[in-house]
């Protein structure tokens, strides 16, 4: 152990010995990010986004009396206009329901901002439905629409518990319900403000439809008042078709607390294009710090002191792991300290004290340890792929840039193919974080797992360039 | 005396272009003694660095083994390497960190730490004589001062056995001398052995208690200094060049018929083509050669041709070489 340490050492003192290299590393995607989020953000100002187009398209067929893909309609549909081209289904939804989920909403809102309210689900989108899906993409990819909100036509079948009132088992919270899946289509390669735009849709999104948990909390809740229970049995028909609006309800009650939304809202534009474009330097930058500390190994060669090191009783093992892990630490460091950085630039824009990442550091550090980890699995990768150092060095280069290009780090996508880029997941992370979400357990797996395959290849790939 | 080193059959063959194989050394056997400095020389391509980074962990075997303090580099390679101590010719030091982090650093890398790595540091650079400068990077060192450091982390771990390979390329007088000095220090106050590799002869000849000269992948003379000069018996070699004068055929058939003892006579015929007979020249074979001189210069004056310069050389490795393979150890 003390070997690998030792060697891992080696790579730190490398860097910290190297001033240039270090403010290539730690200042230059700060300068940058700030110099976007200036150009592109008022500082200092609010973002607005208001009457965000969004398509929404209710295929849901229902199950029973239960109607829930309209509910969510109607909840995203409220006092919007209709598509006169396309087959309207607004008014013949918004009118039928029953449980004015959005009136409610206005008066019971913690608004946050002193000077004035925050925008109500009514500003915020302006909402066409449509009953054709594909159409509803067309809409997104011409840029008519930011976002197209897809309800399946299996939604509420797929919601609703296969339970009657008669076995109801004694713990509600047995009930298997499964996870129904909303299709939330945007545009990859939309500007910045679409990026923002669609971040807000799917927070809100994620809010309204929280699936099976909103679901068992409401089951939950009625089981557990025997006031209810005898309700329920006596129960007529019509009774039922309310329990769409004990979901409703429920799931106003969440989203009342709006808290992504507020979040979003209550940065500004130079703040959340920070978030965005600040995370996706900080692991773009990773990338080259990577590559060029790894990159060392073909010095060590050249100056012999790689032969040096293997003539030493020391598994040859050994000094790559320490390699590795003194670059891996490196990088967790420099995206440890551009996320703080950037929070400290963000702060003096605004004036005060903003921490941009959100507030849960636990998932912060984890998913920081899985960005570090993908990268130094890419880095390992590249280094092992490339035969000498100069291929390593354009390898590298190519690699950052298409996964920064691919990512978001210039401020734009590639739909479809960003998802192929370790940036993207990197930085949707780091949004979902700093919008108060912590649903990024997706986003660390595919981390996770990009980082581990490339670095078992990329181990082995290396380990041959260390032939001497 | 014990071995401290064996090699048995040593051989490696590489991939060359084409897929054709290279053997690149051909099944070396070598027992250098305790407390022995044996020298390694041979022209470059020889196979002398190959077969030291067999021996000492830095690649493979294609087949056969050596045993440093009977530990295997084969099977057991951590504790054969334990045992060695690397000095290559190359500078191989983090120019980056100063002179005690580097020997502190390849300490570790030998598994020492604490005291006892802090104690064997302050010994080392008492020893190669850097204990003022040791806080000073390697980078801003002279050339001396680099190759005694590169020195002193060889020797940090107290190996029994010690490889240098070529240490004194490229330096100054004063620092060879310093360096060949330490050579003995290391035998002589520490008792260890040493294995150094050179293409010069005289720090061969100087150093070495036993060479082994090798040419091709093949070990082809061994001994002493004494053992290999007497392997081209007690002939001295004179050497009289003609300059780009034209010298006819028949002035090595002459000398060796006309003058006593010459037992060989090798001619170069000058061609104004030919960058490699850039004069004309012999090269006589002879016992006693300052002796033999004036009756040779007799001869050629009988022939008419001038003599522009005439070398006496006596019986050394150099000497040894030739006889062996043909040619000059630095060609």
């Amino acid at each position: 152990m003390q070997k690998i340490l030792t060697v891992a050492w080696k790579q730190l003192q490398g860097v910290y010995a190297d001033t240039s290299l270090l403010l290539f590393m730690l200042v230059t995607p700060v300068m940058l990010a700030t110099i976007i989020g200036l150009a592109f953000g008022s500082s200092g100002g609010t973002l607005t986004i208001e009457g965000i187009p969004i398509a929404v398209v209710n295929l849901d067929e229902g199950s029973g009396d239960s109607a829930f893909g309209e509910t969510i309609a109607n909840v995203l549909l409220s006092d919007s206009t209709t598509d006169t081209n396309s087959n309207d289904t607004a008014d013949n939804t918004a009118d039928d329901n029953q449980c004015s989920l959005i009136t409610d909403n206005a008066e019971t809102d913690n608004i946050t901002s002193e000077d004035e309210p925050l925008p109500t689900l009514e500003t915020l989108f302006n909402a066409i439905a449509l009953d054709d899906a594909d159409i509803a993409r067309a809409g997104v990819d011409d840029g008519t629409y930011d976002v197209a909100v897809i309800i399946p036509a299996d939604f509420s079948a797929t919601l609703s518990p296969d339970v009657t009132i008669a076995d109801v088992p004694d713990n509600p919270s047995d009930i298997e319900i499964e996870s129904a899946i909303l299709e939330i289509y945007s545009n990859g390669g939309a500007p910045i403000g679409a990026i923002v735009t669609r971040s807000v849709t799917e927070a809100v999104i994620n809010d309204i439809v929280n699936g099976t948990t909103t679901v068992r909390a409401t089951l939950t809740a009625l089981f557990a008042d025997s006031s209810n229970l005898a309700t329920l049995a006596t129960a007529d028909e019509d009774d039922f078709a309310n329990f769409g609006c004990a979901f409703g309800s429920d799931l106003h009650t969440v989203r009342l607390n709006r808290l992504p939304l507020d979040d979003v809202q209550a940065e500004s534009s130079f703040v959340q294009i920070m978030v965005g474009i600040g995370a996706a330097q900080a692991v773009f930058f990773a990338i080259f710090t990577m590559n060029n500390s790894l990159l060392t190994v073909y010095n060590d060669k050249r100056q012999w002191i790689l032969q040096r090191l293997l003539m030493t009783p020391t598994p040859r093992n050994f000094i790559i792991i320490g390699k590795i892990l003194g670059a891996s630490l490196l990088v967790l460091f420099q995206v440890g300290v551009l996320l703080l950085a950037m929070t400290v630039v963000s702060s003096i824009v605004m004036g005060e004290w903003v921490f941009i990442w959100g507030d849960n550091i636990l998932y912060l550090l984890l998913l920081t340890l899985a960005v570090s980890l993908s990268v130094a699995g890419l880095g390992v990768f590249v280094i092992g792929l490339a035969q000498t150092p100069e291929q390593a060095n354009i390898f590298g280069t190519l690699t950052a840039l298409g996964m920064a290009m691919l990512g978001g780090a210039f401020g734009f996508q590639i739909e479809t193919l960003e998802q192929l880029s370790i940036i993207y997941w990197g930085v949707d992370g780091y949004s979902q974080l700093s919008g108060g979400s912590t649903d990024i357990l997706m986003n660390l797996l595919i981390l996770l797992a990009v980082g581990a395959v490339l670095f078992l290849i990329g181990s082995w790939l290396f380990n041959r360039r260390i032939e001497v | 005396m014990s071995a401290m080193l064996t090699a048995n059959q040593l051989k490696k063959t590489f991939k060359g272009s084409g897929g054709k194989t290279i053997e690149a050394v051909k099944g070396v056997d070598l027992t250098i003694q305790k407390g022995e400095i044996f020298s390694l020389l041979g022209p470059n391509g020889a196979g002398k660095t190959t077969t030291i980074s067999m021996i000492s962990g830095l690649i493979e075997p294609t087949s056969g083994d050596a045993l440093i303090g009977g530990h295997s580099i084969v099977k057991h390679p951590m504790k054969a390497k334990q045992l060695l101590g690397v000095i290559p010719q190359e500078i191989a030091l983090y120019p980056d960190l100063t002179a005690r982090q580097n020997l502190t650093f390849f300490g570790r890398m030998y598994g020492l730490s604490g005291k006892d790595l802090n104690q064997r540091a302050d010994e080392v650079l008492d020893f190669i004589d850097l204990t003022d400068r040791q806080h000073d990077k390697v980078k801003d060192f002279s050339g001396g001062m680099k190759r005694r450091v590169n020195i002193g982390v060889g020797l940090l771990h107290r190996p029994q056995l010690v490889y240098m390979d070529e240490p004194t390329v490229g330096i100054d007088p004063q620092n060879r001398r310093r360096i060949l000095d330490t050579v003995f220090r290391l035998r002589d106050e520490y008792g260890m052995t040493v294995l150094y590799t050179t293409h010069m002869m005289e720090e061969a000849q100087e150093l070495s208690d036993r060479i082994a000269i090798m040419d091709h992948g093949e070990v082809i003379a061994l001994g002493t200094h004494g053992d290999l000069t007497q392997q081209v018996g007690e002939e001295d070699r004179l050497i009289i060049s003609f300059g780009t004068q034209d010298m006819p055929s028949t002035v090595p058939d002459l000398i060796q018929e006309r003058v006593v003892g010459v037992t060989r006579v090798d001619a170069q015929y000058y061609d104004a083509k030919d960058a490699t007979q850039n004069e004309s020249q012999v090269t006589i074979y002879v016992q006693r050669g300052r002796k033999a001189l004036p009756r040779i210069l007799n001869v050629i004056e009988d022939i008419d041709i001038e003599v522009e310069s005439v070398q006496v050389r006596e019986p050394d490795l150099e000497a040894v070489f030739l006889h062996l393979t043909g040619r000059a150890l630095r060609d």
